[in-house]
Parts: C-alpha cells; structure tokens; sequence
C-alpha cells in the first residue's frame, strides 16, 4: 500500500498510525515505510506531486499495487473535517478528466475535485479544491491499474471557514481524526490488490523452475504461463517440480509439461 | 444496486436518466461530456469492477444497427444487431464482452427511439422481406429490465412494425415484461444454455438450468415463440451425458411447436479477446485447457470441436426437425 501526501503534517497521522519509518536510501523525497506501506511526501502544487509519483512509480514491484492520496482540500459545499473520495478529478486548463473507478464500499462522501495552481479563496462550485491530485492521477494511472489509485480529501476550509494561514496542527488533527476511514480504505485496496496479483507460492514456484534450465525470454513466459496452466488445472506443485528436474533442459520443460496439460486440460 | 451513476450532460435531462436518478436516489452522480471518458480508457481492470458497476447514461450518435456475420442467423436472410447497452449482470467466464471493453460498467444509451428509428428505415429497405434484429449481443436482454425498461418500449415498437422481427436473447427470469404482454409473432425471446455443471463453474449469478426452463415453459403457456440457444458448446468431462440430460430436460418440458429456432455454437473467441480474458483470470480453468489458436480465434482443436457440435446436432434433431436447428459457424480466417 503506498501512500502520496503533500505536506509533513498530513504524513506525521500515517507515519504513526502504521509505525513508518524514514527511508536513509532516498534523498529526492521524504519516504517512510514499514513492511506493508510506503508513504512519499511530495510538497506542494502539480509539479512536486507529479514528480514525486514518478518517484514513487519507480519503486513500485508491480502495477497492481495500491495508491493512496491522502491530503487536506477546501470544499464549496462539505462541512470542515468531512472526508470524501473523489469521483471526478479535473484541472482548469485541461481536457483531461480522470474518474477514478468507484470500486470501495463505503459509506462515505464522494466529490468532484478540481486541481487548482493555488489555494482557492472564492470556492464557486460544490466541489473539491486542492492542488495535486490531478497531477497525481495522471502520472499514476499511465502505470498503475486505475481502480488501484484513489484519493481521499478532508475539508480542511469551505466557504464559512474560508483558507486564512496553514494550520499544521489543524492538519494533523483533521488527517489524524481520519485514520480508521484509511485503514478501512487501505484493507479494501490491499484485498482488490491480492486478487489480481499472483500469489507467492507461485511466483516461488515459477522461480525455482526457471532456476533449473536455460530458458530464452520466449520461454521465460511460456514456462510462467504453462506452470499457471497446470497449477490450475489441478497438478501439485510437487508433480511440476519433478516435471521440470526430470527434463533436461528449457524447452523440454515445457513440451513435458504441456504433455500433462493436454491429458488434464478438460473442463470437470 | 447501483451505488454510482456516471450521465452524459448531454442526456441529463432525458425522461429515462431522470427515471433512473431517481430510481437510485442514492447512488452518487456524476457528470461526463462523453461516455468514452469513463468508459473507454485503458488501465482499467475489468475484473475488479465486475464486483461493483456502475451505470453510465449516455446518448449513442453513432451507427446503431449493424449487420450480423453471415454465417450467423436463425433462418432470415436479413439480418442485423444493435446494442442499446454494454455489458451485462452476469458473469460468464467464456464471455467475450470481458475481452472486448476495458470497462465492466453498464453503459446505457437511453435514446431508444433513435435505435428504433434506425431499425425501421433497415427494416423498410425491404418492406416485403423481413429482418432480423439481435438485441442480445453486448448485453442480456431482459436482466436489467428492471432497470432499463428495454423490452416494453421495444415490444411497443415492433408491434407496429411486423415485418421487423426481434431476438431478445437472456440467461434472466426477468420475463414479467413479455409475460404481461400479449405474444407478438415476430419476437423470439432466446434463453441460452450450457449444462448445470458448466453453468455453477461458469456462468455466475446465472440463474440455474431448471428455473430458466420454468421460465420458458411459462412464456410458451402464455403463447410467445422461444428460441434455445446452446452457444458457446463447452468441452467438458461426461460432455454426451451432460449435454444430452440438458437437452431432454429442455424438450421434456416445453412444448416443441413454441420452439422457434435452436442455435449451436462452437466456443471460440478472437485472439487479443483470449489473451486480454486470460490475463484477467489467470487460474481459470477453461482459458487454462486444451484450446488452441487457429487463424485469429482461439478455439478447441478441429477435432474436438466437430465431435462435440456433432454430438449436440444428433441429439437435438431427436427432438426437433432439421429446419428449426442453426450452426452458428465462425468466420473462417
């Protein structure tokens, strides 16, 4: 689970509700992270925020893993300290309007949200107003799968409490009264996550097999594909390790282990 | 249900998106200029929406009736499909529509009037000819009638229009519209099949064998034609007996002259469909055998496949005569 905050102050609830700690190996940005969560500060506006998903991106194992943007924004309609997941995300002087997949069950608010270049004092429509999740989105989604990337906003002012000055105890406190919301939120990704990614046991498996012999990069994936096949068709793990021992190389790997998928590759 | 609405602005006041708003008062609303923002871009996983659709509402401007492949019919001449909505309530692992949309939201073209409007200038190039329109391609045609209001407005439409004949094609028990309806002559309501131990492992949220034939057996007694339809013909263990038990559970129960037509068609899927539905659902079983790739399909073997259509013609011209019977071939590459 990875998470993308602008400021320190809507970190420091994350960093403490999941004891992250301060990466030494980055110097670019700020991250923290524990076995399970990875969490980059990008500071302020589309620019840091874009660079920092790239950042982020780079870091990434693969494109199913879940993204987080958690983070303080005004609100013409919502009442302060109201979190909502945004439903439409938009930029002012672009075309380009991202919908991130509504795929969580929740009972929470959900918003429009424009991306603006800076604070919004006026707030002219009920909606959102910050200033990174367009930029966010749109690095994101050009590698990860879209329902993957969500993010979640807290009305930090609206028009009865219009932005005076950067309150980062405010901050903390709007994020920190949050944190079961984001708990909830990331079991939900980590769950949608597992289930199109390949399990461990059979990334081990493919490891170990291709470990072996000499595969050529054709091979590489047919052997993955052909080990998927026979898993699910039913052969144990067991039956493919000794498949793959008693053949000599590569390419006959996989010609004995399509041999045991033609004789079980019926429909039960 | 439906928790989230996406609507075109240009269809935010149609008398159907107004209906639907507030049949879910509820569900959160949101506006696009065009369907193909939502719907269209790539990174989306199909399989992860699946769990929760949406519904988007959307005008269709483009060409809305389209010709079918010629091997496909059941017995006109003429024959044509349109799509009032994408993508469908059901789950079937073998069905296309996951490899052909990036997304699995339902997308509704509420301007009904517009598809008719072109069903009947293709039905009046040949007034004394009639055309076959396909209503079941990209989505099941009763399912969501609830929700769309589909088939009364297209039964009101094809009444008045006779020599334009209709398929509604569906896995659904949602039949009350026709049930309600006095049986019109040129509208066959096809009910698709594959046996109950395929169907439990394939076909989620289907309702099973025996509940379809009942609503089958209910629309015969109330005088509609009905269409069988045993496509896609999946290979399986103890194939004869199970196919053979479906189709005399089917027979035995509903009276052959109510059967208007029964089509057979083999399992096969273009390629980039495959490899897209294989990636999706990596450990299923069916993608997982014995198919192999033959020109720009993915199939069964030749041999498999002909035993297997042949088993199913065998057994169904027991039960009724050659005229009525279709093989829905695919397009040779």
């Amino acid at each position: 689970m990875n998470f993308i905050v602008a400021l320190q102050a809507e970190a420091r609830p994350l960093i403490d509700k999941f004891k992250l700690q301060k990466s030494t190996v980055f110097k670019t940005f700020r991250i923290f992270h524990n076995t399970k969560h990875r969490l980059i500060v990008s500071g302020i506006g589309q620019i840091q925020a874009a660079a920092a998903t790239g950042f982020l991106l780079g870091l990434l194992k693969d494109k199913t893993e879940a993204l987080l943007n958690v983070g303080l924004a005004g609100h013409g309609k919502l009442a302060m300290g109201t979190p909502f997941l945004a439903n439409r995300i938009e930029y002012k002087d672009e075309d380009s309007v991202y919908f991130p997949p509504p795929v969580l069950k929740l009972a929470t608010d959900y918003s429009l949200l424009q991306t603006l270049d800076s604070p919004e004092f006026e707030y002219p429509k009920p909606v959102g107003y910050d200033m990174e999740a367009h930029a966010i989105y749109s690095v994101a989604s050009k590698s990860i799968t879209r329902e993957m990337i969500q993010v979640l906003k807290i009305v930090s002012d609206n028009p009865s409490h219009p932005l005076e000055q950067f309150d980062a105890e405010k901050a903390v406190e709007l994020i920190s009264d949050q944190t079961p919301l984001i708990e909830e939120i990331c079991e939900q990704m980590e769950s949608l996550s597992n289930e199109i990614t390949n399990d461990r046991d059979f990334l081990a498996l493919v490891e170990e097999i291709q470990s072996m012999h000499r595969f050529t990069q054709t091979e590489t994936h047919q052997i993955e594909r052909d080990i998927q096949r026979a898993a699910c068709l039913g052969l144990e793990a067991n039956d493919i390790l000794s498949l793959a021992r008693s053949s000599a190389n590569g390419k006959s790997t996989i010609s004995s282990l399509r041999r045991e998928i033609k004789k079980i590759g019926i429909l039960a | 249900m439906i928790s989230t609405i996406y609507f075109e602005e240009q269809v935010a006041d149609h008398p159907r998106t107004l209906h639907l708003f507030e049949k879910f008062p509820l569900a959160d609303r949101i506006p696009c200029t065009h369907y193909k923002e939502v719907f269209n871009p790539s990174g989306q996983n199909f399989r992860i929406q699946k769990k929760k659709p949406a519904l988007i509402l959307a005008g269709n401007s483009g060409k809305k009736v389209h010709p079918v492949p010629a091997t496909y019919g059941i017995g006109g001449r003429r024959n044509f499909y349109f799509s009032h909505m994408l993508n469908c309530l059901y789950d079937c692992r073998y069905c296309f529509l996951q490899g052909m949309y990036p997304s699995a939201h339902y997308l509704l073209f509420v301007n009904y009037e517009d598809f008719y409007e072109e069903i009947e200038k293709v039905a009046m190039q040949t007034p004394t000819e009639p055309s076959w329109f396909f209503s079941g391609y990209d989505c099941d045609s009763l399912a969501l009638e609830s929700l769309s209001g589909f088939a009364v407005s297209a039964l009101s439409f094809f009444q008045d229009h006779p020599m334009a004949q209709l398929e509604l094609r569906t896995k659904s028990l949602n039949t009350q519209v026709l049930e309600k309806h006095s049986p019109l002559s040129n509208v066959v309501t096809a009910f698709s099949f594959t046996p109950q131990e395929i169907s439990v492992q394939l076909e989620q949220n289907v309702p099973s064998v025996s509940s379809r034939i009942k609503a089958m057996r209910s629309l015969a007694e109330k005088g509609w034609k009905l269409g069988i339809r045993l496509d896609p013909v999946i290979d399986c263990h103890q194939f004869t007996q199970r196919y053979a038990s479906l189709i005399s559970q089917i027979f035995g129960e509903i009276p052959g002259d109510s059967v208007h037509s029964v089509s057979l068609g083999p399992f096969r899927l273009p390629h980039p469909f495959f490899k897209r539905m294989e990636k999706l659902y990596p450990s299923e079983p069916l993608f997982a055998g014995n198919l192999e790739k033959r020109g720009r399909s993915v199939s069964y073997e030749p041999e498999i496949e002909n035993q297997r259509i042949e088993t199913c013609r065998k057994l169904l011209l027991k039960e009724i005569p050659s005229e009525k019977l279709f093989l829905c071939q695919p397009l040779e590459d």
